[in-house]
């Protein structure tokens, strides 16, 4: 069924007329040397047609200034090729399954790596099992990429910083799927840029939240639904940037602020995150969302069921622990046989430690 | 003939769909439960470790469940009538009973099933998953604590009910790492080795 489906796409693709590679130009930014910071480099690979691609790159923080003193990051470039679905960037804490050491010898640019390529095994692969890195704090994240915008240009605001130790181990992680609703035409290709802040003095440093929805169900029998729910700070805090997550059935994604004391949904006029693209959704990175003591953001993801494009239905019953048999699409997978609820977000100051709410 | 290109290309797409299609034009349907004119009532039930729905009284050691991506969760629905079951919106809350502070509120479709006795019960793919711990801002600890959960359901019509009952999230017997990231001073990231000290139920001194 999978190559027929496959047959499909490329059939109905190349009448219709699908973007060329004439029309293309790849990415090009500059690399970082020395105090200006560092820059981590993707090798190119390929994704076959109709499949996905997880890997996870493991690196540690360079000792940029040669001293081995923390690294203070104030801007974050990315560029990606068109096709990707997420690159995220994490620390690494608990290591369960998912073994930096029992990675492949690669390289990201100047630096040795380690590599665990995950294809599009979800079932497999510890790659793609989210519970291996269920306590690494996201630093940052891009999932825009498309032929007319490459980059992610992500400027701290002023005075505040991502700390870096030298040596501190990183978890490079890249997404591409190579279907005609998110085609990976001109081959994967990921780089990242960390500046390092110029200025003298200590900054304010910025703290991550990472919020999902895990019990999530988008069934043909109740094809629109919508999950909410809500995660709270350590304290007062500015939300600086954000962005949503889920894949193909979402249809809306939105965050507002929320006071800790409510169940009912904060008002439309507070909204100050909305994607209605899955495959392409923006990244807010100019908010200045002022969050008092004990509050938190509440948010929605919208999702209008649809059947699989690549695999079957059988595929996703297969996979929904429930076995409801109603082609159910749950928590985790490549973006045709599962779904996402996931908010990404960026706060300062961070306080005691960064925030999950699993 | 670029027509007839694209249109075969159509048929192509068309031929490519599955057994399930999406029917948006077919219309939400209705299942009333009870009396839609008087007023809905509600209780609170959850399920166990099984999948089991139990009724939830109060004071009820609700099991802590772990979900794929980590954490532990209390799964919360309701039993309801004179409200449309299959309209129906749920929304948990997981409430800190020393100051009312709401910990986290889980809101989603669910489904009630007609029982035998007239009242309908959240299908068990569709009860409320309340994340309980880790939570960086517990004042106590979470598990073995009495909690307060508020439970909401609103039909598409406006039929509503609410309830309140005090639980205590529990971790099974023996399960050190529960308890470790159910402890206040859990911390995500840390080590459970040793585990934070425990011992932290009780409200803690207003001003402190």
């Amino acid at each position: 069924m999978r190559r027929i489906y496959l047959t499909c796409a490329l059939l109905a693709c190349a009448p219709l007329g699908c973007s060329s590679s004439e029309e293309f130009s790849p990415w090009q930014i500059e690399d970082l040397h020395g105090g200006k910071g560092f820059s981590l480099r993707v090798p190119e690979f390929e994704v076959p047609a109709g499949h996905e691609s997880q890997n996870c790159y493991f690196v540690k923080v360079p000792d940029v200034n040669g001293n081995g003193q923390d690294v203070w990051i104030d801007r974050v470039l990315t560029a990606i090729n068109p096709g990707s679905h997420h690159v995220n960037v994490f620390r690494v804490k608990t290591v369960i399954g998912l073994d930096p050491a029992a990675g492949s010898p690669t390289k990201l640019g100047d630096y040795p790596a380690t590599v665990i390529e995950g294809a599009d095994d979800y079932q497999h692969s510890p790659c793609w099992a989210s519970a291996n890195w269920a306590d690494w704090p996201l630093i940052a994240n891009s999932q825009h990429a498309n032929v007319g915008e490459l980059e992610t240009d992500w400027k701290l605001p002023e005075n505040v910083a991502i700390r870096l130790t030298p040596g501190e181990l990183l978890m490079l992680q890249t997404h591409y799927v190579n279907s005609t609703d998110q085609p990976t035409q001109f081959g994967a290709k990921v780089g990242i840029n960390f500046y390092q802040r110029q200025q003298a003095g200590t900054p304010v440093e910025m703290g991550s939240l990472f919020a999902t929805q895990q019990n999530i169900r988008i069934c043909a029998s109740q094809p629109n639904v919508t999950y909410s729910g809500t995660c709270r700070f350590p304290g007062a805090v500015t939300v600086a940037a954000a962005n949503g997550h889920f894949h193909k059935r979402g249809k809306r994604f939105t965050i507002f602020p929320w006071n800790g004391t409510s169940i009912d949904h904060p008002a439309d006029s507070s909204m100050f995150y909305e994607s209605d693209t899955w495959n392409d959704p923006p990244m807010a990175t100019d908010l200045s969302v002022a969050e008092p003591a004990n509050s938190g953001i509440w948010w929605d993801c919208e999702y209008q069921w649809q059947p699989p494009s690549v695999v079957t239905c059988d595929d996703v019953n297969a996979k929904d622990p429930l076995h409801q048999n109603d082609c159910c699409y749950t928590f985790g997978g490549i973006t045709d046989v599962g779904e996402h609820c996931n908010v990404f977000l960026y706060y300062y100051p961070k306080v005691e430690s960064d925030v999950f709410c699993l | 003939m670029i027509g007839a290109v694209i249109g075969a290309a159509l048929l192509l797409l068309a031929a490519c769909g599955g057994k399930h299609d999406a029917s948006p034009d077919a219309g939400p349907k209705s299942c009333p439960i009870g009396d839609l004119a008087a007023p809905a009532e509600l209780e609170i039930v959850h399920l166990d470790a099984s999948d089991t729905v139990m009724q939830t009284r109060p004071m009820a050691q609700v099991p802590l469940l772990p979900p794929p991506q980590g954490g532990w969760i209390v799964l919360i629905g309701a039993r309801a009538r004179n409200i449309d079951g299959c309209q129906t919106t749920l929304t948990t809350a997981l409430v800190d009973g020393c100051d009312q502070q709401i910990i986290q509120v889980d809101k989603r479709p669910t489904r009630l099933e007609l029982g035998a006795d007239g009242w309908g019960t959240s299908a068990v793919t569709m009860f409320g998953n309340l994340p309980v711990c880790p939570q960086l801002t517990a004042k106590r600890d979470l598990h073995d604590v009495p909690y307060d959960v508020k439970v909401v359901v609103e039909d598409s019509g406006g039929q509503k009910a609410s309830a309140t009952l005090t639980i205590v999230p529990t971790c099974r017997a023996g399960d050190a790492l529960c308890m470790c990231q159910c402890d206040r001073d859990y911390v995500i990231g840390s080590s459970c080795n040793p585990p934070p000290a425990g011992g932290h139920g009780t409200c803690p001194t207003p001003g402190l």
